[in-house]
C-alpha cells in the first residue's frame, strides 16, 4: 500500500513539475505557427526522457550515487570538467529564463513589470531551498504545479479535431518558415530532455535513500508522470494551435500565450496563467538551481544535500545562493525572457550528447548498477538517443542563427 | 585492484562517514627491485589542473596561494590510511583535522552562520 501511494504521488509530482518555461513558450509558438504539425517533437523528446530518467533513477537506487558522482568515477575528472563547464552555462541561462518566466506570471497578474520582480523571486526561490527541505520540494512545489492541468482543460474546452492532432505525431516536412520549423523542432526537444531533469532526478533519489526495492516503483512513475507531463505540454500547443494560428498571432511575448487560455476560460483563463506560469517557472527555478549545487557537491565530494542545514553543507549551500544571485541579473537588467528561453533550449541542444553519451558507459557499469544494467534493448534506446543529440548538437547553432530571431 | 578504474575519482570519505573530497590523484614510488607501491592519495585543484595540463597547475597553485585556504598546497593521505575501496574510498583518518574542510569551515565561520535558519 505505502509503495502505491508513493508511485501515485511520484506520478503526481512529475506531472505538476513538468512543465517550464522552455516547454511553455516552445510548445505556444509551434502551435501558433505550424498547427498540430509539431506534436511529434514533444512525443520524441518525452519518450528520451522517460528512458534517462528511469536510468538516473535506477543508477541512484542500485550505487547511491547519483549521476555525476558516477560519470566522474567512471569516464575521469578530464571528460567530466567538460560537461561541467557546458552545464554550468547552459543551467545558469535556463535558471535565468525560469526566473524571468515567474517574474512574467508576476507581472501580468500585477501589471507591474517583470524587472522589479526578480528580486523577489530570486528571494522567495533562494529562501525556499535554505529554509525548506527536500520534501517540500518534490512534493510541495510539484503538487501546486498541478496547476498547468489548466492548459489540459482549455484544450478540452477548444474541442480540437483528433484526426488533426494525430496526424501531428508523424513527423513531416514544413510548407512555410522551413529554418523555424527545425528550430523549433530543437527547441522542443531541448525543452523536454532537459540534462539538469537527470541530475536532479538522481540526486532526489539519493536523498530520499532509494534501494533495490525502488527500481519498480521508479520505472512506473517515471513513465506515466513524464508520460502524462508530455501530454500537458501537448496540451499548451493545441491551445496555441486553437487559439493562437487561426489569428494569424506569431508569438513574441508572454502576453500573447495568455490568450490560449483566456480565449476558452475567459478573465479566470487569464488569471490562472499567470499563476500557472509564476508556479511552473518558480518550480523549475528550485531544482535548477537545486541542480547545479548538486553538481559541483558531487564532481568536487563535498557534503550536500537540501536535507542538510545549510550550516552543515555550506559550500552546497552557497553554490546556489550564488547561482541564483547570477541568474537574477539577467531579469533584473531586462534581459526579454521569451528571447532568453529560446536561446537556452536551443543551447541545451549543443550539450546534450555529452550528457546522454555517459549513460552507455554507466548503465553497463556491474559495480555501479550490478545486475540492474541496461539489456540490449535500453542499450538500443540510448544509443539511438546520442545519435540524435549529437544531430541536434550539430544543427543547433546554424538553425538558432537562421531560425531563432 | 584497477587503481584509475577503482581509486582515481572516488569519493573520499572519513573514519565518520564524512566526505571530505575526490580522490584527485594517485602518486606511487618506483622502487629498484621491487613492484611499485602507491604512497599516498592526492586532494586539491592543482592537482585536477595538472591532470587536464601540466601547464595549468602553476597558475592553479598561484591563484591558490594568492586567494585559496590551503595556499596552493595539496592534501596528501597516506595510503596506509585507506580502510577499504567500494564505490568510495573509506580512510581511517578525522576530516575536522585535515585541511579537506577548511572552506567548509571558512564559510560557515565567515558567511553561512550570520545568515539566520543555516544552524
Amino acid at each position: 500500500m505505502r509503495r502505491l501511494l508513493e508511485i501515485a504521488l511520484g506520478i503526481i509530482t512529475s506531472i505538476g513539475g513538468f512543465l517550464e518555461v522552455g516547454s511553455i513558450a516552445t510548445s505556444a509558438q509551434a502551435g501558433a505557427l505550424f498547427r498540430f504539425q509539431l506534436i511529434w517533437p514533444i512525443v520524441l523528446g518525452t519518450i528520451c526522457v522517460i528512458c534517462l530518467i528511469e536510468m538516473s533513477g535506477r543508477l541512484a537506487a542500485i550505487s547511491h550515487h547519483a549521476l555525476p558522482a558516477a560519470v566522474r568515477k567512471r569516464l575521469g575528472f578530464n571528460y567530466y570538467i567538460v560537461p561541467l563547464i557546458a552545464e554550468t552555462f547552459v543551467d545558469l541561462l535556463v535558471l535565468a529564463s525560469e526566473i524571468g518566466g515567474a517574474c512574467i506570471g508576476l507581472q501580468l497578474m500585477t501589471g507591474i513589470s517583470f524587472q522589479w520582480w526578480a528580486p523577489l523571486v530570486a528571494v522567495v526561490v533562494w529562501a525556499t531551498l535554505w529554509y525548506g527541505n527536500f520534501g517540500i520540494i518534490e512534493y510541495g512545489v510539484s503538487l501546486l504545479g498541478l496547476i498547468t492541468l489548466v492548459f489540459v482543460v482549455a484544450a478540452f474546452k477548444l474541442h480540437p479535431a483528433p484526426a488533426d492532432m494525430f496526424k501531428g505525431l508523424i513527423p513531416t516536412l514544413p510548407t512555410h518558415e522551413k529554418s523555424r520549423y527545425w528550430f523549433l523542432v530543437v527547441s522542443m526537444i531541448g525543452a523536454t530532455v532537459s540534462p539538469y531533469l537527470f541530475n536532479f532526478y538522481s540526486s532526489g533519489a539519493v536523498e530520499d535513500n532509494w534501494d533495490e526495492g525502488d527500481i519498480w516503483p521508479n520505472r512506473i512513475s517515471a513513465t506515466l508522470g513524464m508520460g502524462f507531463g508530455g501530454l500537458v505540454s501537448v496540451a499548451v500547443l493545441i491551445c496555441a494551435a486553437m487559439v493562437l494560428h487561426p489569428r494569424k498571432i506569431d508569438v513574441n511575448d508572454y502576453t500573447q500565450v495568455a490568450l490560449i487560455t483566456s480565449s476558452p476560460l475567459g478573465i479566470r483563463g487569464f488569471w490562472i496563467f499567470g499563476a500557472a506560469l509564476f508556479i511552473a517557472c518558480s518550480g523549475a527555478a528550485l531544482e535548477l538551481s537545486l541542480d547545479i549545487a548538486y553538481v559541483y557537491g558531487q564532481t568536487f565530494g563535498w557534503k550536500w544535500g537540501e536535507n542538510e542545514k545549510p550550516g552543515n553543507a555550506t559550500r552546497f549551500s552557497m553554490m546556489f545562493t550564488l547561482f541564483i544571485a547570477v541568474a537574477s541579473i539577467f531579469s533584473i537588467v531586462g534581459v526579454d525572457p521569451l528571447k532568453l528561453t529560446l536561446f537556452s533550449t536551443a543551447i541545451t541542444c549543443v550539450i546534450l550528447p555529452l550528457i546522454v553519451f555517459p549513460f552507455l558507459v554507466i548503465m553497463n557499469d556491474e559495480e555501479l548498477v550490478g545486475k540492474h544494467k541496461n539489456g540490449m534493448l535500453s542499450n538500443g534506446v540510448v544509443f539511438a538517443i546520442v545519435v540524435i543529440a549529437f544531430v541536434l548538437a550539430i544543427v543547433a547553432i546554424p538553425l538558432e542563427l537562421l531560425g531563432g530571431s | 585492484m584497477d587503481l584509475v578504474r577503482d581509486v582515481l575519482d572516488s569519493q573520499l570519505i572519513d573514519e565518520n562517514m564524512r566526505p571530505m573530497g575526490m580522490v584527485d590523484g594517485l602518486t606511487i614510488e618506483l622502487r629498484d627491485n621491487a613492484p611499485p607501491r602507491i604512497v599516498f592519495i592526492e586532494c586539491g585543484f592543482p592537482v585536477l589542473a595538472r591532470r587536464i595540463s601540466p601547464k595549468f597547475e602553476p597558475i592553479v597553485r598561484w591563484l591558490g596561494r594568492r586567494f585559496g585556504l590551503r595556499r596552493g598546497r595539496v592534501m596528501r593521505i597516506a595510503w596506509s590510511k585507506v580502510k577499504f575501496v567500494n564505490i568510495d574510498t573509506k580512510v581511517i583518518i578525522d576530516a575536522e583535522r585535515t585541511p579537506a574542510l577548511r572552506w567548509e569551515q571558512a564559510l560557515c565561520e565567515h558567511i553561512i552562520r550570520h545568515i539566520p535558519g543555516s544552524q
